[in-house]
């Protein structure tokens, strides 16, 4: 499978804090995120040739960026891929160095969910006109039902199902805690994870992702340009992406207890990246927590655990930051929080940050191979999933 | 003979103690649950007339009632919309008063006998109100009931009627008011109710020549509890014998519907050859006699209004009722579309597979997709696809969810000879909707935002109501 394989490198990154920013604007989120991402890859922003911006709610044209940043006059591409927004951009903007379109590409994502009002993850403004007889899929309620299928389908008990969930949040609130920039950084207990409130059974709170403000942005070029900006660049290794077609809906034979938009995306990123076995040669990686059901399952659809056995995985350790396989080393969607747009370019700044070790007090052993994952919709129906595989260089 | 050859019922499966609106008071009303008008419940009543039935023959469907949910806009077409029938025929709705259903049963009779229509379908259905602690919100009920009117194998046949009208200010209600008006109890009874039904049932018997003792059975449209038997005893009828009771504080008084529920209640124990007497109210009267012809016993056996009065469920309390009906103001818990709202042409183009719910059958491979496709999702062919409908289609819950913002239960649902829905799951907790429960598909009223104009209606799934 062709692609891309060293080629492009990520020469710097920017972060903001995540989190209920009531004083701060989807401008300043792009501002902070951006200038930090210039200065860590010592760029002018004049350097800057093309840009891609990921956002669901907070900016629909090219626009949004250019205008905070005063850019001259650049394409800006805008795109809108719900929770996978940040990597679709991402991938995007490689192809364009890739194909030796442009040298030097920015790629920003930021959201401003919490001025919606609402205690939920907002909505597209622009849904399109239609008969609006269709049940709507509130996030909640899709990946609840795709625990009851899981469990059943599994024969999972739901007391020890609710357990495995519980360590799964418990486990990311750890590292949460570990992470200046995450929205949340309490530790939590089984006890307070398994007798939250719930929110749509079997999930409670501590189940669901944060909704968060936040922005993150990366400078992209090609590798072989990368040198003379730093040694500690980081190299793209493979990508994957693979949209679904409502097939939970419409197919009546469709189990639900897995994204098969996950297992195409993993698939071609790793056959792209030279990747046989994920579970040993990945070091680490960032992947859409948004609910712990949905982690569960993105273990066994990236192959780190066999299909109805990421349970053991979970119980044994595996993805903790002292496991086999560290998952969310960062507190992942769960506590670093979930600004739709810009949670894909946050999985990357961390997994950035491990491979160049400077992730703190969560820092992996000479992490050298990182994978991030993205799935934008729900599984009900249907999502687009992206995989980046990213290393660092020989 | 002219007459009734099938019925079908509807009671809506909530339940509001009368208790809870005046302390200490037994019995209780069925009300209509929060995606439930008029015209679902009529929705409802026509499936249950229908099942089992030809449908070719139909050539109408009235509609009466006096909360239908629009003042200009038709609801016959919409539920024979939702109930599968042709476009190619007459449609109508009655208002303005109570007795609109009996009238438009009798104008379908007329309709038949004079060769214009071979049968037409009369729904009743009602859903009315009352000010908070009224008589009127207290002998309230919400239901409604369908005849289907024919020329052959009619086992009540349409016999005779007679009307009156009376201009009189006893009960109204304006087109902008929300609740139910009256006058004084005394002069509405006396010379509304009382002086209108006694001239339209004399006429009758008078037209007929049958005697009070010559009716088997008395069905008596009944505002109150006591006013039918007050009006059966001075008439000479025996109101323990002959009188079919108005069944207050177990379904209410139904509005339009109420005769017609009442009439299916008086069918036990009617034999063939029997008379029936049913009398309806609202400036002024319609008297009907009915004969019970060979076969009303099997036309008996298959009301379902039995089982719908005992598969009920409480309303929690009185705020939940007025939340229902829309009387209390709440915030909102949805996130409001700040740009769109619901296209009426989107709903015009795809009413066959949202009013009466079709999904697609691929011809190549036999896979059964809704909402109806173009490209198979099993086998890609394009475009070979033919119509199939789903309303009336056994089905299981495959998944099933609460949102927690709204409390709405939403599932994936599996119908019996394959296809799948994605759709709201009603009158029910979400216990009653676990993996595998048997299900039904049911027409209801969606909720709109405020930027709607229009109203929306779909199919939800509800549990069974079968068995006592």
């Amino acid at each position: 499978m062709s692609g891309f394989k060293n080629e492009v490198a990520i020469i710097g990154m920017g972060c903001t804090k995540f989190g209920e920013l009531w004083d701060t604007d989807v401008k300043d989120l792009i501002i902070d995120a951006c200038y930090e991402a210039f200065e860590d890859a010592g760029v002018e922003p004049k350097e800057i040739e093309a840009a891609w911006w990921s956002s669901m709610i907070s900016g629909e044209l090219g626009r949004s960026l250019a205008y905070p940043l005063k850019t001259d006059y650049i394409p800006i591409t805008r795109v809108e891929n719900r929770c996978a927004g940040a990597q679709d951009a991402f991938v995007n903007a490689c192809f364009s160095v890739a194909a030796g379109v442009y040298d030097m590409v920015l790629v920003c994502g930021a959201e401003k969910l919490k001025d919606s009002g609402v205690a939920a993850a907002g909505v597209d403004p622009t849904t399109p006109y239609t008969s609006r007889v269709d049940s709507l899929t509130v996030p909640p309620t899709a990946f609840a039902q795709l625990a009851q299928r899981y469990f059943h389908h599994y024969r999972i008990d739901p007391v020890e199902g609710k357990e495995v969930l519980a360590r799964i949040a418990v486990k990311n609130h750890h590292n949460g805690a570990l992470t200046p920039k995450a929205h949340f950084h309490n530790e939590i207990t089984m006890e307070q994870a398994l007798k939250a409130p719930m929110v749509s059974p079997p999930l409670g709170l501590y189940d669901c992702c944060g909704v968060s403000d936040g922005g993150a942005a990366a400078i992209i070029t090609r590798s072989d340009l990368a040198k003379k900006r730093r040694n500690d660049f980081v190299l793209v290794k493979g990508f994957g992406v693979s949209t679904g077609h409502y097939q939970a809906q419409v197919r009546d034979d469709w189990s639900y207890v897995h994204f098969e938009e996950n297992v195409r995306a993993a698939k071609q990123a790793y056959a792209r990246a030279g990747i046989e076995d994920p579970r040993k040669e990945i070091d680490l990686a960032s992947v859409h927590d948004c609910f712990t059901i949905t982690e569960l399952i993105i273990c066994e659809d990236l192959g780190f655990s066999a299909r109805g056995k990421a349970k053991d995985d979970v119980i044994a350790g595996t993805f903790g930051l002292k496991g086999e396989l560290p998952v969310n080393t960062d507190g992942g969607l769960k506590c670093f929080g979930h600004p739709v747009g810009a949670s894909g370019l946050r999985m990357l700044y961390e997994v950035y940050k491990q491979l160049q070790g400077k992730a703190g007090g969560r820092q992996l052993e000479n992490p050298r191979t990182g994978l991030i994952h993205g799935v934008g919709g729900t599984p009900m129906e249907s999502s687009t999933a992206a995989v980046i595989i990213v290393g660092k260089r020989d | 003979m002219v007459g009734i050859v099938s019925y079908g019922v509807y009671i809506p499966k909530w339940r509001m103690p009368l208790d809870l609106v005046a302390k200490g008071m037994s019995g209780e009303r069925p009300v209509a649950g929060p995606d439930e008008d008029s015209v679902t419940m009529a929705v409802a009543a026509v499936l249950d007339c229908l099942k089992g039935l030809d449908k070719s023959r139909i050539d109408g469907l009235f509609f009466a009632s006096t909360t239908s949910p629009f003042a200009e806009k038709q609801m016959a077409t919409l539920i024979a919309k939702a109930t599968d029938l042709r476009e190619s025929m007459m449609t109508a709705d009655f208002g303005g008063s109570l007795r609109s259903g009996t009238t438009a049963l009798n104008l379908a009779a007329d309709a038949v006998r004079s060769g214009s229509a071979r049968q037409i379908l009369v729904v009743a259905a009602d859903c009315r109100l009352g000010t908070s602690g009224s008589e009127h919100e207290r002998n309230g009920g919400d239901g409604s009931a369908a005849f289907l009117v024919g020329g052959q194998n009619a086992a009540l046949g349409l016999e005779s009627n007679t009307s009156v009208s009376n201009e009189i200010f006893d009960v109204w209600r304006r087109s902008k008011d929300t609740f139910i008006n009256s006058w004084e109890n005394r002069f509405d009874l006396t010379d509304g109710y009382m002086k209108s039904m006694r001239e339209a049932i004399l006429a009758l018997m008078k037209k007929t020549g049958l005697a009070t003792k010559d009716f088997a059975k008395v069905v008596l449209y009944c505002p109150d509890g006591r006013s039918s038997t007050a009006l059966a005893k001075e008439l000479g009828f025996d109101s323990k014998t002959q009188l079919q009771p108005p069944l207050f504080g177990v379904l209410g008084n139904t509005g339009t519907a109420s005769p017609f529920l009442l009439l299916v209640q008086a069918l036990e124990g009617v034999k063939s050859g029997n008379s029936i007497l049913l009398a309806s109210y609202g400036n002024g009267s319609d008297a009907l006699l009915l004969r019970a012809n060979e076969g009303v016993e099997k036309l008996r056996d298959r009301s379902r209004l039995k089982i719908l009065l005992h598969s009920k469920r409480m309303v929690p309390d009185y705020l939940t009722y007025l939340k229902w009906r829309g009387l209390l103001t709440q915030k909102d818990p949805r996130v409001v579309y700040t740009v769109t709202y619901a296209s009426a042409p989107a709903i015009y183009r795809e009413k066959d597979r949202i009013l009466s719910l079709y999904g697609s059958q691929c011809t190549a491979c036999g896979a059964v997709q809704y909402p109806p496709q173009r490209i198979c999702i099993k086998c890609h062919a394009k475009d070979t696809f033919e119509s199939i409908p789903l309303f009336d289609k056994k089905a299981k819950i495959f998944t099933s969810a609460k949102d927690p913002i709204t409390g709405e239960l939403v599932g994936l649902v599996n119908f019996e000879g394959g296809g799948r829905i994605y759709c709201s799951l009603t009158d029910g907790d979400l216990s009653e909707f676990g993996i595998d429960a048997a299900v039904e598909m049911s027409f209801r009223k969606l909720e709109l935002l405020p930027s709607d104009t229009t109203a929306s209606y779909f199919w939800k799934a509800v549990p069974l109501r079968n068995g006592i």
